[in-house]
């Protein structure tokens, strides 16, 4: 095997080997060791010292940071986490106008700039140009490289680096932060004590510093103990019980960020701990406050870091309080996700690491509106966005319908004009991005779009009333949700064919014998298994829950089938038996198809 | 007069206003009154050789270059806001019969009303009060963000406890702007105001109505304090400052968690400052009682001991504290119904009381006054001054 001086590879570097000796060098096997000589030298010639990883581009390098892999310019500057694309953090320079572009390109040379814009990514840290990229006006910073470190260096290079990370595109989920709604009110700052504080109200615990020596609770935190001079304490969760000590109806507000929210209370709490706090009772009429009233903590995410303490009246809790475990007496309250704007149709609740998602129109048999469906996305968005949630349990109202699909009033004049229902991205469906574990809780009629929903989920427990079916094709139409691509990959082809052909449902116990759901419960036994089965999973390494999913889902590649099955079906979707089927199906009467 | 004893030989202000602003600098405001208060004690700025400013409004610095005080010594400011003035009667008092000044001067101004707001000054600058990261952590997220909720609250507790009315808190309003309707130079001069009115005030918060709510107004005031002895040389007639004192709430920043939620820095402040002077509240001809809200007031008489605690409501009812009651309180209007001049323009008005020249207004008689201050969370300060 050839062996090349660190003095060549140093040349080689710089582009000043000589031509004869490049070719040597391209004919022969690679030297072990290139890797390290060319990182030598790199490292050499940077003017900081953590270790480089990766070179990525003369000018840019993953390195060994603390406790991270970051990528680093030759200046020092740094851009963050090596999985998330450096260009987001740079400067950007954008020539989308002719009299830009003309400053590079000469004549006829020139792209055009209804196509097409040149960016340039600046350095903020020392003002050179790190990259440039032609794309289409609009077309999002393409992340040139993402290298697999891990795997590099464990199989090519034979030493796995130390704390090894999941090779994953955190760009989407830095993305997806930018797309959250701003809290637009002042917040803490999450700084010492208040951090932790605040850190143990994300976790739904209201905690207080109580003294290790004489057992004194207090709140403001503070350093020591007033009482006994005590520096030792602890963070003691309080009972989260208190009595309403005093308040104030703002009703003209004194600070502009709480304008829209006038009158409000700012409620006083005495705890069960002697301590009190300030807080809002943001379910009480404030006319309806009353000194000694015992109220009771919940939590409200107002973002992403913060969640605020609140409090509602504790007779209120056996009303709106969450799911009672049957084993266990009752669970942590619930909480309501009120980050999120969703419609009175679609509840997102969220405990002990578990969201709970429940369709919420019994009175339409859960249908969908095309808002709901947008809901669900978002929900489920921020599901899979939120650390702190693990596992999801989807389920319905009432006890006739988990869901009948579409809301068919809405949503046919929708299909048939080409609305695409919020799914634009043709290799996307429903869930086909979440890959923290969804288990269906069918407390009913499964059909139509409620299947399609259902085949995006991983473990299934259904009531034993519960029926499943795809009966699109009797009204002319196709369930173009996914369920072409999805369903034969779940059940046998022959089981597959005979549901989405014929469109007849099928029951619970014919459900169970072909795989297509887990268990089979009495009804009252539903949610708490479906619960039980989440509890299951959240004992498991969260990383390593979520990374088997998303082996096994992205393994399956199921996209090509996704947009073939849109190509497809919009020319049944266009055709008149689209139309007639669902006219039929209106006027209650058989329907009359041309086959065009 | 006793030897070793200070005394204020001189007061200034400017003139209180809203619209359309005093149309000057918070500095040059200042300084105008400051001038106004030598000239009034007939010493010339280079005499001045102590200065305290209040706090986050100027610099000893800057008032001394200005004025031209060439022989600046001591310079200090106290740190608890609406307190500060008269905690700084105290503090020059001391000064001036240590020798560590001859002469200091007390500014105060600001433009309440066409610069940054006294509503918003909190949440503008959180470190303008001890409490700013209290309130900035644990309260302004909750909507709770400003003085008058975080007052009001208190107010509540004692409503609750004690049986205290709306009408009662009224009847402190009402006085103020009676008071104010016989100072000129009150910016609630001409507009008077009866209960009825006062019952029919919006809410701000509850229970607090726009009404229980100081005014914002541009405006300053100064007095100059100096020795017993130095005063003989002047052409003034000197009122004594018998006594001060200040104190501090516990804890000072944070209100939710008082023990008792009543005691203020007064009620440490009030008994050491009449023992001080030899005298009880019984002696007390008026009292200047910083009045940012009306329960304030009332808290305020309890702590000092004009009235037992939970009988406030009783003392301020019924005329009591007004021109010709059992203590007048606030004859110039106050902050309610005069302007707010951050409580420096109650030891004005004391002055003039005690040197017989308020006029309409005086309190027949007067021989010894009561001011006080209140600031932050809290915090209290308190003189009896004497003719």
């Amino acid at each position: 095997m050839a062996e090349f001086h660190k003095a060549d590879v140093e040349k080689l570097i710089d582009g000043v080997l000589p031509w004869p000796a490049v070719q040597d060098m391209m004919k022969s096997a690679k030297d072990l060791d290139r890797f390290d000589k060319y990182v030598e030298i790199l490292q050499e010639r940077v003017p900081w010292d953590e270790r480089i990883l990766l070179p990525l581009t003369p000018q840019l390098f993953i390195v060994a940071g603390d406790g991270a892999r970051v990528v680093k310019c030759r200046c020092g500057h740094e851009f963050g986490d090596y999985r998330v694309n450096w260009k987001l953090s740079a400067l950007i320079y954008v020539r989308d106008d002719e009299e830009s572009l003309s400053e590079v390109y000469k004549g006829r040379e020139m792209p055009d700039p209804t196509w097409v814009q040149v960016r340039e990514y600046i350095c903020p840290g020392c003002g050179a140009q790190l990259e440039v990229e032609a794309v289409p006006r609009g077309c999002p910073p393409d992340f040139d490289f993402l290298p697999d470190l891990d795997t590099f260096y464990r199989e090519w290079l034979g030493r796995p680096l130390r704390d090894s990370v999941p090779y994953e595109d955190l760009t989407p989920a830095l993305v997806a932060t930018w797309a959250q709604p701003d809290y637009a009110k002042p917040v803490p700052e999450l700084e010492g004590f208040t951090k932790d504080f605040y850190d143990f109200c994300r976790k739904g615990e209201l905690r207080f510093q109580r003294c290790s020596e004489c057992g004194t609770w207090r709140h403001i935190p503070r350093e020591m103990c007033a009482e006994c001079g005590s520096f030792e304490w602890e963070w003691e969760p309080s009972t989260g019980r208190g009595t309403v000590f005093s308040w104030t109806v703002v009703e003209r507000p004194l600070h502009p960020d709480f304008s829209g929210d006038t009158p409000y209370a700012a409620v006083i709490v005495e705890m069960d701990e002697g301590v009190r706090l300030v807080s809002e009772v943001p379910d009480c009429d404030p006319d309806d406050l009353r000194i000694g009233m015992p109220v009771e903590v919940f939590f409200d995410a107002v973002s992403h870091k913060i969640t605020l303490p609140k409090f509602r009246p504790r007779a209120a809790v056996g009303r709106t309080g969450g799911p009672v475990d049957r084993a266990g007496g009752p669970r942590t309250p619930m909480r309501a996700r009120r980050t999120l704007e969703l419609p009175d149709t679609i509840r997102y609740e969220v405990s002990d690491r578990v969201a709970v998602v429940t369709v919420d129109r019994p009175d339409a048999l859960n249908s969908l509106t095309k808002d709901m469906l947008t809901a669900l996305d978002a929900v489920f968005a921020d599901f899979n966005a939120d650390d702190d949630i693990w596992v999801a349990v989807l389920t319905a109202a009432g006890e006739r319908a988990f869901c009948t699909g579409m809301d068919l009033k809405e949503a046919i004049p929708l299909l048939t004009s080409g609305d695409e229902l919020g799914y634009e991205d043709h290799t996307k469906r429903q869930f086909s991005d979440v890959f923290k574990p969804i288990i269906g809780a069918v407390n009913g009629h499964c059909i139509a779009g409620g299947m399609e929903m259902l085949v995006g989920t991983d473990i299934r427990i259904a009531a034993e009333h519960a029926t499943f079916g795809l009966g699109e094709v009797r009204w002319g139409l196709v369930p173009a949700g996914g369920s072409h691509i999805r369903v034969p990959r779940q059940i046998p082809w022959a089981v597959a064919m005979e549901l989405l052909l014929t469109g007849d449902p099928i029951d619970a116990q014919r459900a169970y014998e072909i795989g297509l759901v887990n268990r089979v419960v009495p009804s009252e036994d539903l949610m708490p298994t479906a619960l039980d089965m989440a509890a299951r999973i959240c004992r498991n390494g969260p990383l390593a829950v979520r990374t088997s999913k998303q082996i096994a889902v992205r393994a399956l590649g199921l996209e090509q089938g996704f947009v073939l099955e849109k190509a497809l079906a919009a020319k049944v979707f266009a055709s008149e038996d689209a139309k007639e089927g669902p006219e039929a199906f209106k006027e209650k009467r058989p329907p009359e198809f041309r086959g065009r | 007069m006793a030897e070793g004893q200070a005394c204020i030989v001189g007061i200034g202000e400017t003139a209180f206003c809203r619209k359309p602003g005093s149309g000057m600098s918070q500095l040059e405001l200042q300084l105008r009154a400051c001038t106004e208060a030598l000239r009034d004690a007939g010493i010339s700025p280079a005499f001045v050789d102590g200065i305290m400013p209040f706090p986050n409004l100027g610099r000893a610095e800057e008032f001394a270059s200005n004025l031209g005080c060439e022989n600046l010594r001591f310079a200090s400011t106290i740190h608890m806001g609406g307190a500060a003035p008269v905690a700084s009667l105290q503090s020059a008092a001391a000064a001036v019969t240590e020798g560590l000044a001859n002469y200091v001067l007390l500014p105060a101004g600001w433009n309440g009303y066409s610069g940054a707001r006294v509503r918003q000054t909190v949440t503008a600058d959180l470190a303008s009060i001890p409490g700013g990261a209290t309130a900035r952590d644990y309260y302004i997220p909750f909507g709770f963000t400003a003085p008058p909720q975080w007052y009001a609250v208190i107010a509540r507790r004692h409503m609750h406890e004690f049986g205290t009315t709306a009408e009662q808190l009224g009847a402190i309003a009402v006085a103020m702007r009676k008071h104010a309707q016989l100072n000129p130079a009150a910016v609630m001069c001409g507009k008077p105001m009866t209960i009825d009115d006062y019952m029919r005030s919006p809410m701000l918060a509850d229970p607090y109505r726009i009404l229980d709510c100081c005014l914002e107004t541009d405006g300053a005031a100064a007095v100059v304090v100096t020795s017993a002895e130095r005063a003989r040389d002047l052409d003034v007639e000197p009122v004594r400052i018998l006594s001060g004192a200040s104190g501090q709430p516990y804890p000072a920043d944070e209100i939710t968690n008082r023990k008792d939620l009543f005691r203020t820095g007064l009620s440490i402040a009030a008994p050491e400052a009449f023992e001080k002077a030899g005298l009880t509240p019984e002696d007390v001809d008026f009292a200047m009682i910083y009045d940012c809200f009306t329960f304030e007031v009332l808290q305020q008489i309890e702590e000092v001991g004009f009235c037992k605690r939970g009988e406030g409501g009783d003392f301020v009812s019924g005329g009591r504290i007004e021109l010709g009651g059992e203590l007048p309180v606030n004859t110039h209007g106050g902050l309610l119904s005069e302007a707010h001049v951050l409580g420096m323009s109650h030891i004005t008005e004391a002055v003039r009381q005690l040197r017989g020249t308020a006029g309409r207004r005086q309190v027949e008689g007067a021989e010894i006054g009561v001011v006080t201050g209140w600031g932050d969370f809290g915090d209290g300060s308190i003189a009896v001054l004497a003719r």
